[in-house]
């Protein structure tokens, strides 16, 4: 089994996102909303939905290098509880993104990281599932990734979202 | 007593082969932590896009304090036998604890080989006036790609791995020390020798 998570969950299986925050360019929303669909459509009892007056949220900056984190997942979950309070995502632009940020130019030289990998992954955390740490495994959420790498939502993935939200 | 609040941060790391990690990691040293999580702080990460209003998350860091027995790239950073801190995400302080997956995780009296970096100068990370940079304070580059566990098992005999690796992924330390050698650019290389 690869999926871990911290048995946090969202309230009411559902998490509620903007998509139009001024740190998320419009040219991304069609494959953000593809990467919503992805984890809504597995077949648990949970949806991602559209909200343009939603708290959680997507950005993109310049990071710098940074170690090599291209992409965070920054969620607060209640002090006490189990359950998930407010979720942002981080997209870091010194990387090279596919398709290319509309704006703002890459300062990395190693290629293109598929967006809609990297969306579904930070999704994964978003829902509170864990890196994949096993040994050569290709589930989508797996800790790290190589420029060009397309992943999907692997049967271990579903196994992960079908635990949280059967 | 009220509970802290918390934060958990979780992302995606370039996937760094070992010759990645020692062509981009800024120094590399064999090193026993001495005293970990010896202080921790709030800070802010900071981001300002040009022309938009600057946007922080609140995070904890922890420095690690490290006892360096071997220098393997750029001996002449740091002296040898210092003491460097090492700075991670995640962390506990009074008022917010965090934690950080995919961050190298340090634990006292572990003996390890470490990548490090100086990235976190950056001022989009780690920003906070309260802890002014000094140059012994790295952060460990790829995340826990960039941090491999010496464990000694006989007199003279040191093997090497990341934690999460099977054990079939063992490697002689002297072997290690060799394949980075290899593995660093030119002027590194003749450095390191």
């Amino acid at each position: 089994m690869g999926y871990s998570t911290d048995n946090r969950k969202w309230p009411a299986n559902e998490c509620r996102l903007k998509l139009t925050s001024p740190g998320w360019d419009a040219g991304w929303v069609p494959t953000t909303r593809s990467a919503m669909a992805a984890w809504t459509s597995a077949g648990a009892q949970f949806k991602f939905v559209e909200d343009a007056s939603a708290s959680n949220d997507l950005a993109a900056y310049d990071l710098s290098r940074w170690n090599g984190w291209i992409a965070m997942t920054y969620t607060r979950p209640q002090p006490q509880g189990s359950s998930l309070v407010s979720a942002q995502i981080l997209l870091n632009l010194y990387y090279e993104w596919d398709p290319a940020h509309p704006i703002v130019q890459h300062r990395d030289a190693a290629g293109a990281y598929d967006l809609e990998t990297v969306l579904t992954h930070e999704l994964g955390h978003v829902l509170h599932l864990d890196d994949d740490a096993q040994q050569g495994s290709n589930t989508v959420m797996r800790p790290t990734i190589k420029p060009g790498s397309q992943r999907q939502i692997a049967p271990d993935d579903i196994t992960g979202i079908m635990y949280l939200y059967p | 007593m009220q509970p802290r609040p918390q934060f958990v941060i979780s992302g995606l790391l370039a996937e760094f082969e070992l010759a990645d990690l020692c062509r981009q990691a800024q120094l590399i040293v064999r090193c026993r932590v001495s005293e970990a999580a010896f202080r921790s702080s709030v800070a802010g990460i900071t981001f300002t896009p040009p022309g938009k209003e600057a946007a922080s998350l609140l995070v904890v860091y922890t420095d690690h304090r490290v006892k360096i027995e071997e220098i393997l790239k750029n001996p002449g950073t740091v002296p040898p036998r210092s003491d460097l801190i090492v700075r991670t995400l995640g962390g506990e302080t009074p008022t917010l604890s965090g934690f950080a997956n995919g961050e190298a995780q340090i634990s006292p009296a572990e003996h390890l080989v470490l990548f490090l970096s100086r990235d976190h100068v950056h001022p989009a990370v780690y920003n906070h006036k309260s802890f002014p940079e000094d140059p012994f304070t790295f952060t460990v580059f790829g995340g826990f790609q960039g941090k491999f566990n010496v464990l000694d098992r006989e007199t003279n005999f040191s093997v090497v791995k990341r934690l999460e690796q099977p054990e079939s992924a063992f490697v002689d330390l002297n072997k290690f020390r060799q394949q980075i050698l290899d593995s660093l650019p030119g002027p590194a290389r003749a450095q390191a020798r």
